[in-house]
């Protein structure tokens, strides 16, 4: 959620400064993301003079662009506001960085501020620009007569046999150090306390030296992608000369995002097989991964704010594309949606036979794609994933998958509902000289919720499901599975039911009751259902009665006014993807409460008005 | 950038933040040895640590498997057995419960600086610094956050910082002899004189660190 608090100031900064492009150009033809507004449309949204007397606003110029200077007036510092801010990211194997670049109106001032805010940092005059690099030895800001460029870098995900490498080569050592300092203890338990502190000297020694060497480095790695975008040269390319970027510019749009995706491939990798794990990663592998390019625009209407996306595939990623996403959700599954007002609905409909035919061809695709970025071709490694490939459509039945889990599935937030919940604390005597420990209870809000999945094999799910029973994990009784609680790994109450081509999971006991004796109430109106069938992706959320059912019991004064003008001033979001024209296309739209002149207007004083009780408590 | 988070209001509007206690109950004998119990309640919290142990990663922190918390907590316990100057080390971890025990002599206080310079240097070798953190000297005991603890701060996202709300530090200081003096304004002495006690909020250390700084003088 910071990214997305981020990109929405990124978006107001850019936005002040939008009014024609001059400083495109110079944005290298290789970054992976750009960021541009329109920035007359929101000043006259928000209100020029309410953008210049924002503190929030200054408190995001300064961590932004400035570097968490403390300069209060804009004017003071010599920035252009009449010509575009961009913020543009580059991702390689060698090296990584995030820029803001924002056109300097005069010159010297702006070199007085930089000189008066940034004080004992570094200045390095170069031929044609000027730079800082700030003690963290990530960030730089460089500028010329016309415009500046605050980077960010990062090298730290990379492991090639290249410079970065180098780079990092040094912090290992550091890291050694550390591990010999770490285990030290451990292994060398006979060790004196002089050699100990002999030892660590030494290794602090090793680290000074280490660090010299690093941040030259560093400053080389940097040079090379700054001299790019201050020395233009005579047909040298810029993103202007980047086809799909110029093409999906929309000059309507308050705010446009461009990511190629494509070049990020290694990072992504590294993110979802990492953290995500392979099983984590299969949901993102069709829907992100394999994009080409998503690029989006954000409209700030008068009612709504609206978003729309579409990501663009390969020809091959295409082909399966069509084949997963032609599933729409069947009918039947709309009467289990409860007949009462919820707080969110959130449903996926594809067809996961496709899916999982088209799974080992496009991973090893990545594979190979992902590959061929970081090194020379090489047939062997091709070969490899070839043989990879048709391995995992051998174990992998695509109609056995498919039939255990269809690819349809409808998830229903109901309500959150007070559960309590025992707690270990310590009470201190009357003294504060001693302390014993107590059981205490609270209560915590849990969710209410029925989600209903396609499955078309009852004898395997059953067979599954009877597994876990005898593994502890699940109980059973008049025909459906539960959990109760108890289990450490697995603390919650969860119901399961299943019938001749659906699963249920529930957090209700006499919900799924009704399920499985067929007493269920269930039933949709018209105009959701038709969303729901009409697209891949859907949801609703109605944060307005999210807010209401928070418990403010243990929040303090200060968040519940904070919650209170949250609930009063928020409204409902609604989500819908939809393959279609060979790429997947994504609308969002939050309607905003009534009386504010507009969406970006409501915008900038809900996070106002949030600040100010802050402030005042 | 705090001002920021009220825009997490509009997408996330469930306020779950984590509460935890932090006691640090040390006890100094008059030669300046003594011992230490450190006791982390994450109990309050544990439902949402339960969730978070069914995930792989949370904002952008992979979430370590119970096994590996347990494995973590033994080689901590093995690195500060084996540490010069300390003994008795014991550690209880109650993985249901979420509260995590730490216990050890030390044959001076000051060993426990070089504890939390090596837990610095394995996290982040190119910044640890040594510090002095506690010391105690004819019968004076000096305790204080200096700047390691500004380096926690700018180290520690603000979103970090924010899910750290409702938490608490506690400080029980014994002593053997009576309390003649202490600095601290927000500490109390106990009333037989032997034991101050602190209690703030969690942020607030790491956000105003001389809160945590005191000098307590105790008679012989």
């Amino acid at each position: 959620m910071k990214k997305l608090s981020f990109l929405f100031f990124t978006f107001i900064s850019l936005h002040l400064f939008a009014i024609n492009s001059p400083l495109e150009p110079v944005i290298p033809s290789d970054v992976n993301v750009v960021l541009r507004l329109n920035g007359k449309k929101l000043a006259e949204k928000i209100g020029i003079n309410n953008i210049y007397n924002s503190g929030i606003f200054m408190n995001y110029l300064e961590y932004a662009i400035f570097s968490d200077n403390t300069n209060k007036k804009i004017e003071d510092i010599g920035v252009n506001l009449e010509k575009d801010l961009y913020f543009f990211s580059k991702s390689t194997d060698k090296i990584s960085y995030s820029a803001y670049l924002y056109p300097i109106a005069k010159a010297k001032l702006f070199e007085k501020y930089i000189a008066e805010k940034n004080g004992m940092v570094e200045t390095v005059k170069m031929q044609t620009y000027t730079v800082i690099f700030y003690e963290n030895e990530r960030e730089v800001l460089a500028w010329n007569n016309r415009f500046a460029v605050f980077m960010h870098f990062d090298y730290s995900n990379y492991s090639d046999d290249d410079e970065a490498t180098e780079v990092e080569m040094y912090e290992d050592v550091l890291m050694e150090a550390a591990d010999a300092v770490g285990e030290a203890g451990v292994e060398e338990s006979t060790e004196s306390e002089a050699a100990y502190d002999a030892r660590i000297e030494k290794e602090l020694e090793l680290r000074e030296q280490a660090r010299r060497e690093s941040l030259e480095r560093k400053r080389n790695l940097y040079y090379a992608e700054l001299n790019p975008i201050f020395n233009l040269v005579a047909g040298q390319k810029s993103i202007l000369d980047n086809a799909s970027y110029v093409k999906h510019k929309n000059n309507m749009a308050d705010f446009s995002f461009w990511i190629n995706m494509s070049n990020l491939s290694r990072r992504y990798n590294s993110y979802y097989g990492g953290y995500y794990g392979f099983s984590g990663s299969i949901g993102s592998l069709l829907s992100t991964y394999i994009g080409e390019e998503l690029r989006g625009h954000l409209f700030l209407y008068e009612k709504e704010i609206k978003l729309t996306a579409n990501i663009g595939y390969t020809a091959e990623i295409q082909k399966w594309m069509n084949q997963i996403y032609t599933s729409r959700m069947p009918k039947k599954f709309l009467k289990y949606i409860p007949n009462q007002n919820v707080l969110g609905v959130t449903s996926i409909s594809m067809n996961s036979t496709k899916f999982w035919e088209a799974f080992p061809k496009v991973y090893t695709e990545i594979l190979n794609q992902s590959w061929s970025r970081r090194r020379q071709p090489d047939e062997k490694q091709t070969e490899a994933f070839a043989v990879l490939a048709d391995f995992m459509s051998i174990v992998i039945d695509e109609n056995d998958l498919g039939d255990l889990v269809t690819g349809n599935s409808i998830f229903i937030l109901k309500n959150l509902l007070p559960v309590k919940v025992n707690y270990t604390s310590y009470e201190y005597d009357a003294e504060n000289s001693d302390y014993i420990e107590v059981e205490k209870t609270k209560t915590e809000m849990m969710p209410d919720f029925l989600m209903v999945m396609g499955s078309e094999n009852k004898p395997f799910m059953t067979k599954l499901l009877n597994l876990a029973m005898k593994n502890n994990v699940l109980l059973s009784r008049k025909g459906y599975f539960y959990t109760d609680g108890n289990n450490r790994d697995f603390p919650y109450k969860i119901y399961f039911y299943v019938n001749e081509d659906m699963v249920f999971v529930s957090s209700n006991e006499n919900e799924i009751l009704s399920l499985a004796d067929g007493t269920f109430n269930g039933g949709v109106d018209k105009k959701l259902g038709n969303k729901i069938i009409r697209n891949n992706g859907y949801a609703i959320l109605d944060i307005k009665e999210l807010l209401n059912r928070i418990d403010q019991t243990y929040l303090n004064v200060t968040d519940v006014k904070l919650l209170n003008y949250a609930k009063a001033n928020t409204g409902s979001v609604e989500y819908f993807n939809r393959f279609e024209n060979e790429e997947t296309n994504y609308y969002m739209s939050y309607s905003i409460p009534e009386n504010f002149e507009n969406s970006a207007k409501y915008l900038w004083d809900f996070i106002h008005k949030m600040d100010e009780i802050d402030q005042s408590n | 950038m705090r001002r920021l988070k009220y825009i997490y209001l509009l997408f996330i509007p469930l306020l779950l933040t984590s509460c935890f206690e932090f006691i640090e109950d040390i006890s100094i004998n008059e030669d300046g040895s003594g011992e230490i119990t450190l006791i982390l309640n994450a109990s309050q919290s544990k439902s949402k640590l339960n969730s978070m142990l069914l995930l792989e990663e949370v904002e952008g922190y992979r979430v370590p498997s119970r096994a590996e918390i347990i494995t973590k907590v033994k080689n901590l316990e093995d690195s500060l057995r084996k540490m010069p100057g300390f003994s008795a080390v014991s550690t209880a971890l109650n993985m249901d419960n979420f509260v995590l025990k730490v216990h050890a002599n030390f044959d001076k206080i000051e060993r426990l600086n070089e504890v939390i310079f090596k837990l610095w240097f394995a996290r982040d070798p190119v910044n640890a610094q040594r510090m002095t953190y506690y010391s105690f000297q004819s019968g004076t005991y000096i305790k204080q956050a200096s700047s390691a603890m500004n380096y926690l701060q700018n180290s520690l996202k603000r979103i970090d910082q924010n899910s750290l709300e409702g938490s608490n530090y506690i400080s029980l200081s014994r002593f053997q002899s009576a309390v003649s003096s202490q600095i601290n304004a927000k500490s109390i002495v106990s009333k037989n004189n032997k034991v101050v006690f602190l209690k703030l909020p969690l942020t607030a250390l790491i956000n105003k660190p001389e809160l945590f700084t005191n000098k307590i003088i105790t008679h012989p």
